[in-house]
């Protein structure tokens, strides 16, 4: 047996917190309680000054009443400090006496151990000419049992096994009074973190006061000064922020993610009760799905102010505008309920408003401020937040894969519908991809300044006209400064002037594209800038043919759509996990490198011309890929 | 509503000067809980340690704003008092002065 708990040389470490560590936290609490005392009494003698300044008077009534109760919330921080110091202390003897008997458990397995095995080793047969050795070796285990006073190594081990068991059993008295304290404190119903006194107690700042505190004359531009101006803040000050202005707050990179979920959510839920009454105002039941909206009567469309052409995609009138943002919000909301709370989802941005309510939303799978492993995927073409389900599908299969590729590490994988996608009546053109691309290299930026460690390992996964979007972004607004590798599936091109691996300044091992062979979007569009997928490129390509890819020519709509596919355990989802765990590098030895797209010059009697080859189109697609 | 008044302006405004300089001490109580962290360790209070420090930091940081704005809020209504008694003053030194007093 070796227990593997805490530190400590010998066979058996110790188990617990380190006891000087807890001795340190002990005596800070006790300075502190001091202190809390000392402000205490020192109030307690400005008092009577105060009364006698103000003897008589409304104003001096209430601020003597007042007084009285800042002193009485005051006078709760000593014997709190108190008990959290003498719950620490009395946990820190125990480990201490732990320790020491762990000591001696070690000196003892030190001596019987060795003269145990010595006899053991002699087996249950002894030779008549090892029975002197045997004899010699049994009488220094007798000895050494007399010395250590137990029986066996057995026994010793069965004396840790206890020492452990105190140590849980010191641990839970200690943690019960810690949690206590923190729930008498703690704002009934609040969030963790919140203290009652700071909704009682006057005094809160506003922005403004709060930011010029911090030391910004107006609100911070930067993420990272965000940051800085979000550390500054108490638990009650920062809530009190995420209330009065949650779209704001839920939207501004910098921003804790768990914060930004709160006020986004807060946003969401307000957003569809808004909605919801205006359905009921109207004498029309609200939708709960998306799909009701497809029942509507005529009669109810007229009530609801809405047009009568069948749907609501026009988006020309406001009620038709309300509309998509009510879609928006359901989308979102079953989005977010997508995984049953595993892994915990994260409202990272939403504003339904935007883009003529196609809105702007970010749902994270796992959270990523404290993920090793992070990816951000992001949709092309069509995309909005009323299709949040696809993109948050793809990101949750995305998420599941890459779990199961590096289940020691924590993953998060964000649906980042960031940006205002375009329509097929736009598409041929880069004006959607440029301005999304700013938004996405500033999220991903982002990323790393709210993040626990500071260095996550983040992916951008991008697909379809989301691959123009992260190619522009790479080129033109240093989105390659804040990921350690790049995803583009299904690429109609990286946008821009971009030719190869160097002009998106990545190296070559930074890039991965997926590209099905008979993906229409991959095969037949030119507009969109330079196919990566081609070996003159230099990324990696990976194999990203599906079993149910659709037969004859390459210009097929649904292999468009395959490259999450994890009904099959696809190609490219297995092959996408290991780029998102950082192990790209496996591709090859997990025969996931697929060959390069190239164009092979034709040289006959009429002249010389060139034809694009694609290696893929001929290869049997294979399925079933899991880690 | 009452209609006495019993202000010693000097004394008031020293009680709020007194009440806002507590708040320096609170705000390094403050710091003190916030700096409580434990290293790793597979039994371990962190969990229930972060809770307290959350709760009793952010308690704390009530606490000093409270005092801040209390005691700014005594010294401004001293000041107020001062400035309307002097202004109260001058108008009758004027309405004597018309009178002919």
């Amino acid at each position: 047996m070796r227990p593997d708990e805490g530190g400590g040389s010998g066979h058996y470490t110790y188990p617990g917190d380190d006891p000087s560590a807890v001795a340190g936290l002990v005596s800070t609490l006790q300075t502190q309680t001091k202190a809390a005392e000392s402000v205490s009494e020192r109030l307690s003698g400005a008092l009577p000054q105060l009364r006698s300044a103000w003897a008589q008077g409304n104003a001096g009534d209430t601020a003597y009443d007042h007084a009285g109760r800042v002193r009485t919330f005051l006078a709760d921080l000593p014997p709190g400090l108190a008990s959290a110091a003498a719950a620490l202390d009395s946990y820190r003897a125990d480990l201490t006496r732990a320790r020491t008997t762990i000591t001696d458990l070690n000196h003892a397995y030190a001596v019987l151990a060795p003269a145990e095995r010595r006899v053991a080793a002699f087996g249950d047969w002894i030779e008549p000419r090892e029975e002197v050795a045997y004899d010699r070796a049994h009488s220094d285990y007798l000895a050494a049992r007399s010395q250590v006073g137990y029986g066996s190594v057995a026994d010793i081990d069965t004396a840790y096994r206890a020492v452990v068991g105190r140590v849980r059993g010191a641990r839970d008295e200690c943690a019960a009074v810690l949690a206590g304290l923190a729930r008498q404190q703690a704002l009934p119903g609040g969030r963790a973190g919140l203290s009652r006194l700071g909704g009682e107690l006057p005094g809160m700042l506003t922005k403004e006061e709060l930011l010029r505190r911090a030391g910004f004359s107006s609100m911070p531009t930067s993420a990272a000064d965000v940051k800085r101006f979000w550390d500054s803040l108490s638990p009650s000050e920062r809530q009190s922020l995420l209330a009065a202005e949650p779209k704001l707050w839920g939207n501004t990179n910098g921003v804790p993610v768990i914060d930004r979920d709160w006020a986004n959510q807060t946003v969401l839920d307000s957003d569809l009760a808004r909605y919801r009454q205006y359905f009921i105002d109207r004498g029309v039941t609200p939708p709960d799905s998306i799909d009701d909206f497809d029942n509507l009567t005529i009669e109810e469309r007229r009530r609801l102010g809405l047009d009568n052409h069948g749907y609501y995609i026009d988006l020309d009138t406001a009620a038709d505008e309300l509309m998509e943002q009510y879609k928006d919000a359901l989308k979102t909301k079953a989005t977010l309920s997508m995984g049953h709370g595993t892994p915990p989802t994260f409202l990272m941005a939403y504003d339904a408003t935007l883009y003529h309510g196609e809105g702007r939303a970010a749902i994270a799978f796992g959270n990523p401020d404290t993920a090793t492993n992070i990816a951000v995927c992001v949709p092309g073409l069509e995309s909005r937040v009323s299709k949040m389900d696809q993109i948050g599908g793809d990101a949750y299969a995305l998420y599941r894969e890459s779990l199961a590729a590096d289940p020691t590490h924590q993953t998060a994988v964000i649906a980042w519908q960031g940006y205002d996608a375009p329509e097929f009546s736009n598409v041929m053109f880069q004006d959607h991809a440029d301005a999304g691309a700013r938004l996405l290299a500033a999220d991903v930026a982002a990323l790393g300044v709210t993040h626990g460690a500071g260095s996550p390992n983040v992916t951008v996964v991008a697909h379809s006209y989301g691959s123009t979007t992260a190619g522009l972004a790479l080129q033109r607004y240093g989105l390659a400064d804040s990921v350690n590798q790049v995803v583009l599936i299904g690429s109609p091109g990286v946008g821009g002037e971009a030719h190869s691996v160097t002009d998106l300044h990545l190296r070559d091992d930074q890039l991965y594209v997926g590209s099905a062979s008979r993906d229409v979007v991959t095969t037949t569009y030119g507009q969109l800038g330079s196919d990566p997928s081609y070996d003159s490129f230099g990324g990696t390509r990976f194999k990203a043919e599906n079993v149910n890819r659709d037969f004859g020519f390459p210009w097929q709509f649904d292999d468009h759509s395959r490259y999450y596919d994890d009904g099959t355990h696809s190609e490219s989802l297995y092959a996408m996990a290991d780029v998102v765990t950082g192990q790209g590098d496996q591709l090859d030895d997990h025969g996931m490198v697929a060959e390069g797209r190239r164009t092979d010059t034709i040289t006959s009697y009429r002249g010389s011309y060139s034809i694009d080859v694609d290696p893929e189109n001929s290869r049997t697609p294979t399925a079933g890929h899991q880690h | 509503m009452r209609d006495d008044y019993e202000v010693s302006t000097g004394v008031l405004s020293a009680a709020g000067a007194a009440i806002t300089a507590l708040t320096p001490s609170v705000a390094a109580v403050e710091s003190g809980i916030k700096t409580q962290r434990l290293p790793g360790a597979e039994i371990t209070v962190a969990a229930e340690l972060g809770l307290f420090r959350d709760v009793w930091s952010d308690a704390t940081h009530a606490v000093g704003n409270a005092l801040d704005y209390f005691g700014r809020a005594v010294s401004d209504a001293a000041t107020a008092y001062r400035v309307t008694d002097e202004v109260a003053a001058v108008r009758f030194q004027r309405m004597q002065e018309r009178l002919g007093g």
